[in-house]
């Protein structure tokens, strides 16, 4: 009986780690993490003889299965380090790894390359319509102004990863847009410009380098930008943002989502962050004008953070022109507006300012049919 | 089902390995059939039915003419088995080519084309078509006698490690297993055979998923886009990809059948270190060949006849193994090179490659190589002219570049496919895959298959690449 003792026990031992998953699943054993990013589980399906014969079902719960087995996060983090590790690659979609521990999205550095330069008729044609739409709204009373999101790979052009070099390349998207969009006079806030110049001359951090966007200290500050504008343009005592000190810490979740969303056992190290603590500052002599952010992802970082209610008074954030989020969405009070089913031009119509912000690589779907739909309506074909 | 996804790795395997290692040894033939129904009812519901009532018709004719005493009865028993076979075989697999070849005629020659409805092919039919076939033959032959009941016959085609995409398992080699492979079974052979399921799952996960994404990527590149270089990596590729998707297949195959004490028979003997093509189809589906040579070459005539009629036996024989594996005439083309190169050996080319000795492994990996061009391809007008992007010296594209997992699994691949050259290769071979283990290998290897087991299965876990090739055979 007591032979084969060893094998026997390296045989339960896998068999244990073999059904492992399957016990996890259905007892829940032990915690398991959870993993970061936008993750669609697939639905469990249910036994139909019809759905076996044509093989619906079975394709159905292999998705079930796959994105449901016990200890499935802590085989994808596993899967994901060993990968950072041999071959320094984050496995999330468009992710590269830089120098430096500087992750970037892929779209920013083919942008700064050049490489979805859409030219020059392009961005014109597009560019003359928001002016356009630029002198009708001033001619209405109200305010515009387009914002130029900082890029990351504008911030560390130098920390690009070594298989997509930098080329210095005139013809692409941002300066185009610069270069037309101040030729016809378009209100333009280069934040891109700003952050680059700025870049270690600040008392915190304007863009980090685990995340996509600018951090809470950099949109603060080009938030400040913005109210500035607005200010002078409407003639106008704006709240500011105060805040009495700065300390170190950790990250906010946003400023880091590159890093989460790498799903690692064994994160890669987070820088530390000066933060602000906003002053409640007795605003009842400024004025806050009704305004409208329309935008890319950018703008979350002023949603999240309370900076669209801390200027102004009935604000909508139009995100990508499909959805829209206001006081009473991000009270819960309603549900997310969608933009298809919603009188957007009179809400255009009654309010005082419009701050378009989109990022560099989403120049080229700039306004997302906003500037076609509102260019329309203001000039009708006859 | 594969064996390389969380259904099977997960649940399948170890609720099914449970539930047979627990059951009474009267009952274990009847968990493996239940199981390998399921199994196969899993991914082919509609094909099941085709199976069973397949070995049904099978079982009964060949009992029949094993009792018949004339030999005119067994003649005709024994066509009308193969003629359900094959028929169903060329049914399935190639009345769409022939179909297709017929409209091309008509076409050509200004007639209405026939009206047809593609099939689609039952997984792994050509497979258990040839199993089915050495079953009759062998009885023919009286070889071995046939099996005591249907049950056994059904086990014997339908066991769920081989079923879809072999080691083709000759009747004779196996019958006498159904009834005592019990007795092979061991904590020894069960953890043996689990250590070569892990192999086989690394070979196909780790090793020709990376390949094969290459090669994906490279060939399809439109042919006048395709740099010279990047060409050769994607045949490179392919290779390996082929190599080990195959060969790993196998490896699970053999595992999953000694962890129920069955011997599978090997399949690849490191085919790429063959010093010419007649030792690379020693070395390369080991099965598939020795089948073609007792079921084809020797009723054929073998080599017994002329020179020449024994070259043509080898020629019709290849053309046969390309057709077998697809049917499109770049698998024709391939068989039919593979064919040309063993007749040139046997003419002039192997006493040259003698005098080389072990280098010539170079010439074989090359005609290798040349060839999986037409079988990826599949067709052989664009497999001409990925061949001439191969030697054409064009400057390469960026739109596919090697990375640092690529080169590292390469050099991998490389070192799993040629370090049998050597004498110390060999030596390790043999110790790892065929010597006795003490305890304390035991515990080594247990923690290298581990980290196997765990790898492939968070690769599997995040990948959404994981075709097996030879399904589809």
């Amino acid at each position: 009986m007591k032979r084969n003792i060893p094998q026997k026990i390296i045989l339960v031992f896998f068999f244990v780690v073999l059904l492992a998953p399957l016990l996890q699943q259905k007892f829940h054993i032990v915690e398991s993490g959870r993993l970061f990013g936008a993750i669609t589980d697939s639905p469990d399906v249910n036994f139909t003889i019809r759905g076996w014969w044509d093989g619906s079902y079975q394709k159905k719960k292999t998705f079930y299965l796959n994105d449901s087995f016990g200890f499935r996060t802590d085989f994808v983090r596993m899967n994901n380090q060993v990968d950072y590790f041999l071959y320094h690659r984050i496995n999330q979609r468009s992710t590269v790894v830089g120098k430096n521990g500087v992750l970037f999205e892929r779209s920013y550095i083919d942008e700064y390359n050049g490489k979805d330069f859409v030219g020059d008729p392009e961005i014109r044609g597009k560019l003359e319509k928001l002016k356009a739409i630029q002198d009708t709204l001033t001619r209405l009373g109200k305010t515009f102004v387009f914002v130029y999101a900082p890029s990351k790979a504008y911030y560390f052009p130098d920390d690009f990863p070594d298989d997509l070099p930098k080329v210095s390349s005139k013809n692409t998207n941002y300066r185009s847009f610069r270069r037309i969009g101040d030729s016809l006079g378009i209100n333009q806030i280069d934040c891109n410009a700003w952050f680059v110049k700025m870049k270690g001359k600040t008392e915190g951090i304007l863009m980090s380098k685990g995340g996509v966007h600018w951090t809470f200290y950099g949109a603060l500050m080009a938030a400040d930008s913005i109210v500035r504008y607005v200010e002078n343009a409407r003639h106008i005592d704006m709240p500011r943002f105060l805040w009495k000190e700065a300390w170190l810490g950790e990250p906010r979740p946003q400023e880091v989502d590159l890093i989460a969303a790498a799903n690692l056992i064994y994160p890669i190290a987070k820088d530390e962050y000066r933060y602000p603590i906003l002053l409640e500052e007795n605003d009842s002599l400024k004025t806050k004008p009704d305004m409208i952010f329309l935008g890319d992802s950018f703008l979350w970082t002023f949603a999240y953070n309370n900076v669209m209610p801390h200027i102004s008074k009935n604000w909508e954030f139009w995100y990508y022109f499909r959805q829209a989020w206001n006081q009473d969405v991000g009270s819960g009070k309603i549900p997310t507006i969608d933009l298809g089913n919603y009188d957007w031009f009179q809400s255009l119509m009654q309010k005082d300012c419009l701050v378009m912000l989109y990022t560099e690589p989403n120049l080229p779907s700039i306004g997302n049919d906003f500037i076609e739909k509102a260019y329309d309506k203001f000039y009708p074909k006859k | 089902m594969v064996f390389s996804s969380i259904v099977f790795l997960f649940y399948f395997m170890p609720l099914f390995f449970l539930v047979y290692f627990l059951v009474d040894r009267r009952l274990k033939n009847w968990v493996i059939l239940a199981g390998s129904i399921v199994f196969y009812a899993w991914g082919a519901p509609q094909f099941i039915f085709v199976i069973l009532a397949t070995t049904v018709a099978d079982f009964y004719i060949v009992r029949m003419m094993d009792a018949s005493r004339t030999d005119w009865l067994r003649k005709l028993l024994l066509s009308l088995s193969l003629s359900i076979n094959l028929g169903l075989l060329f049914y399935f697999k190639y009345s769409n080519f022939f179909v297709q070849n017929l409209n091309h005629v008509l076409q050509q020659i200004g007639m209405k084309q026939v009206g047809w409805t593609s099939l689609v092919l039952p997984i792994g039919i050509s497979f258990y078509t040839f199993e089915t076939l050495t079953y009759v033959v062998d009885v023919y032959r009286k070889v071995h006698k046939p099996l005591r009941n249907f049950w056994d016959y059904q086990l014997y085609i339908i066991l769920f490690p081989k079923l879809i995409a072999g080691p083709i398992i000759r009747f004779h080699d196996f019958a006498d297993q159904i009834y005592d492979h019990t007795e092979h079974e061991n904590a020894e052979n069960r953890l043996r055979g689990l250590y070569r399921f892990f192999i086989g799952l690394g070979k196909k996960i780790l090793i020709a998923n990376v390949m094969g994404a290459a090669a994906d990527t490279v060939f399809n590149i439109p042919h006048q886009e395709l740099g010279t270089a990047t060409a050769w990596w994607g045949a490179l590729s392919y290779t390996f990809q082929i190599y080990f998707d195959f060969s790993g297949y196998s490896d699970m195959a053999i595992g999953l059948g000694l962890m129920m004490g069955f011997r599978i028979p090997e399949n690849f003997n490191n085919p790429y270190t063959a010093t010419s093509i007649t030792d690379f189809w020693r070395r390369w589906h080991i099965t598939l060949g020795s089948w073609m040579r007792n079921y084809l070459y020797i009723p054929l005539g073998g080599n017994r006849g002329s020179k020449w009629r024994t070259y043509i036996n080898l020629w019709i024989v290849f053309l046969a193994s390309g057709l077998w594996h697809g049917a499109a005439w770049g698998y024709v083309a391939w068989g039919a090179y593979h064919g040309f190169f063993l007749v040139m050996e046997r003419l002039f080319l192997g006493k040259w490659l003698a005098k080389l000795g072990k280098a010539s492994f170079i010439y074989s990996f090359f005609v290798v190589l040349i060839g999986w061009v037409f079988f990826r391809i599949e067709h052989i007008r664009p497999s001409l002219a990925y061949l001439g992007r191969l030697f054409s010296w064009h400057k390469s594209s960026e739109a596919w570049l090697p990375t640092t997992e690529y080169y590292t699994i390469f050099a991998v691949a490389c070192l799993f496919s040629f370090f049998t050259i050597a004498n110390w290769g060999q030596r390790i071979q043999q110790r790892f895959f065929y010597a006795p283990y003490p305890v304390r290998r035991h515990y080594l290897v247990a923690t290298l298959m581990l980290v196997i087991c765990l790898l492939s299965a968070s690769r599997i876990a995040t990948s959404s690449f994981n075709p097996f090739i030879y399904f589809r055979f």
